[in-house]
């Protein structure tokens, strides 16, 4: 059984968990700016007034029972719009997803009252095992019905629209019978969920696979974009997605197109290994920032 | 053409696999893709054992730490939705591989226990002043059926090797021994002090005691067991300065009566 416990402190936001509250926050459609928060940087973002309009958690980190990272998080939140980005709910599974796991998520946002709650297009696990890794699904009607099942029904227990993150993949698997732009589309299509593109999973897999990174920004809908993430990754026969290193200028290139089809998206850097000074990161997001406009986006609001 | 199903349960039986499947051709795109799969999931697990575990694997050194670890991740596959549990066992795991080295898995168990400790729910321990007001007016028999909420995490063990200078020998990276074997065993509590999860060692009774309390036994239930243990008064004694080292930790959150 899930436990939701009490908001420990009285500048946070007033929520409770209610099995019968249905929520129904708007996803907004420009949320601006943000980075991807990491242990490094807590003190950073709790110290100082860091200039994001929000910040990224993996949701599992802080689907704790109590604990240091569970109060940072919320002091976090006092300062900062929160984005819950998950990596466990495997929507891809043909086994479904685990109802403990969307219980829990969902006691969680109703404590921080995210901007969206997202996760990934990718399986995790079977009804025995659990990878810890987004591994890559067959392009197959069967396996797009499934996804549409599995996200209808996170959906419908969170009470509210999810954001799904292209993968980046290392292999296809001979069943694919369409493009993933096109299972993307039609996903989207179905469940009426929005989309988080990640940039360079877009170039990873582009290169590994041998399509067009064009192709795919073109076969999107638009319309459903509601975030980017910006990452690094290493170089090789087999791009390989490690979120160690700067943004690579064919993604920034990747970026500044995708801009052109997308108009003013939430824009974020994603690093998950060899953390650098958050000011680094920031600088990135600079660079984000003017290829996107900003001082015009500015004007115009 | 192959079920989503079962492509699934195939992808995660090559994942889980000790070797690659020598059937495989490796020169296909599908099997180099495989590779980088099956690599990534155990780098994952055994980076994560390696967070949770990091003075066992100072202790034991990092290469033996490594083979332990992947050891461990292919006899004990996670299946849950949390990489926190892949750690779950290891201690057992290594108990069976350093059979001679009890201190391992003793020094395991507690890093284990930490971890766990580390994200427990949060509970105001009680203070020695609250416990006197609320036992003040406590007859013989108030006392034998006291029960004791305590802070959610608290685990305890009988370690047989002087843990504490062994954590500290890991931090000052000093691991060239002494033996640091005990003649008879001590109590080991894990527990949460604040924010911080934190270990310390007491008289070898207090394991099966805290154990039994933890696990709904009254007070009346521990001192029956220290009295088979020690002559009468020493086992009052013994039974009431436990309680004081109890309450001086924030062990306890909370009185039954
Ligand atoms: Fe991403």
């Amino acid at each position: 059984m899930v436990r939701c416990l009490p908001i420990p402190h009285e500048q946070a936001p007033d929520l409770h968990c209610n099995e019968k509250h249905i929520m129904t926050p708007e996803i907004s459609p420009y949320a601006g700016f943000g980075i991807g928060l990491r242990t490094d940087h807590y003190g950073d973002f709790i110290e100082h007034d860091v200039p994001v309009d929000f910040v990224e958690v993996i949701s599992e980190n802080f689907m704790l029972e109590g604990g240091r990272p569970l109060r940072i998080l919320e002091q976090i939140r006092t300062k900062y719009d929160v984005i819950l980005h998950g990596v466990s709910m495997s929507v891809g599974s043909a086994h479904g997803i685990d109802e403990a796991y969307l219980a829990r998520l969902k006691c969680m946002a109703e404590r921080i009252d995210p901007l969206w709650i997202s996760d990934h297009l990718c399986w995790t696990r079977t009804s025995a095992h659990n990878s810890h890794d987004l591994l890559p699904l067959p392009l197959t009607h069967e396996a797009l019905d499934t996804v549409c099942r599995n996200i209808d029904h996170a959906q419908n227990i969170l009470g509210r629209a999810m954001l799904f993150e292209n993968p980046s993949s290392y292999l296809t698997f001979p069943e694919d019978e369409m493009t993933e732009w096109e299972f993307i589309a039609a996903m989207a299509r179905r469940t009426g969920c929005f989309l988080l593109l990640d940039i360079n999973n877009i170039y990873v897999s582009a290169h590994n696979h041998g399509y067009r990174a064009n192709d795919y920004l073109a076969g999107i809908p638009h319309d459903h974009v509601r975030q980017i993430h910006l990452a690094g990754h290493t170089p090789g026969p087999i791009i390989i997605d490690t979120h160690d290193r700067d943004v690579a200028d064919g993604v920034w290139s990747l970026y500044k197109e995708a801009l052109r089809f997308l108009g003013p998206v939430a824009t974020m850097i994603e690093r998950d290994g060899n953390i650098p000074p958050l000011a680094e990161l920031l600088n990135e997001l600079d660079i984000a920032r003017s290829l996107a406009g900003y001082d015009a986006l500015q004007a115009v609001s | 053409m192959i079920s989503l199903a079962e492509r699934q349960y195939q992808f995660m039986a090559s994942l889980l696999a000790e070797d690659a499947d020598p059937l495989e051709d490796s020169s296909s795109k599908l099997s180099a893709g495989l590779a980088i799969y099956r690599n990534n999931y155990r780098t994952t697990l055994i980076e994560a054992l390696l967070d949770t575990f990091k003075r066992t694997a100072r202790w034991i050194g990092d290469e033996v730490f490594h083979q332990a670890a992947a050891h461990h991740v292919i006899v004990n596959p996670p299946g849950g939705w949390t990489l926190d549990d892949v750690g779950a066992g290891f201690d057992r795991t290594l108990a069976e591989l350093f059979a001679k080295d009890q201190e391992v898995s003793e020094l395991a168990w507690i890093e284990w226990s930490m971890h766990r400790a580390f994200g427990a729910a949060n509970a105001e321990p009680l203070t020695a002043l609250a416990f006197a007001d609320a036992t003040a007016g406590f007859g013989e028999k108030d006392w034998s059926t006291l029960g004791l909420d305590f802070v959610p995490g608290i685990r305890t063990c009988l370690v047989h090797h002087d843990v504490a200078a062994i954590w500290h020998a890991c931090d000052t990276d000093d691991v060239s021994l002494p033996l640091y074997a005990r003649d008879e065993p001590l109590a080991c509590h894990v527990y949460r002090d604040g924010e911080q999860p934190a270990f310390i060692t007491a008289p070898a009774f207090e394991n099966p005691a805290l154990d039994a309390m933890v696990n709904g036994a009254h007070f009346g239930d521990v001192l029956d067991v220290l009295l088979t243990l020690r002559p009468q008064e020493s086992a009052v004694a013994d039974a009431g300065a436990m309680l004081g080292r109890w309450l001086n930790n924030g062990f306890i959150i909370g009185l039954r009566t």
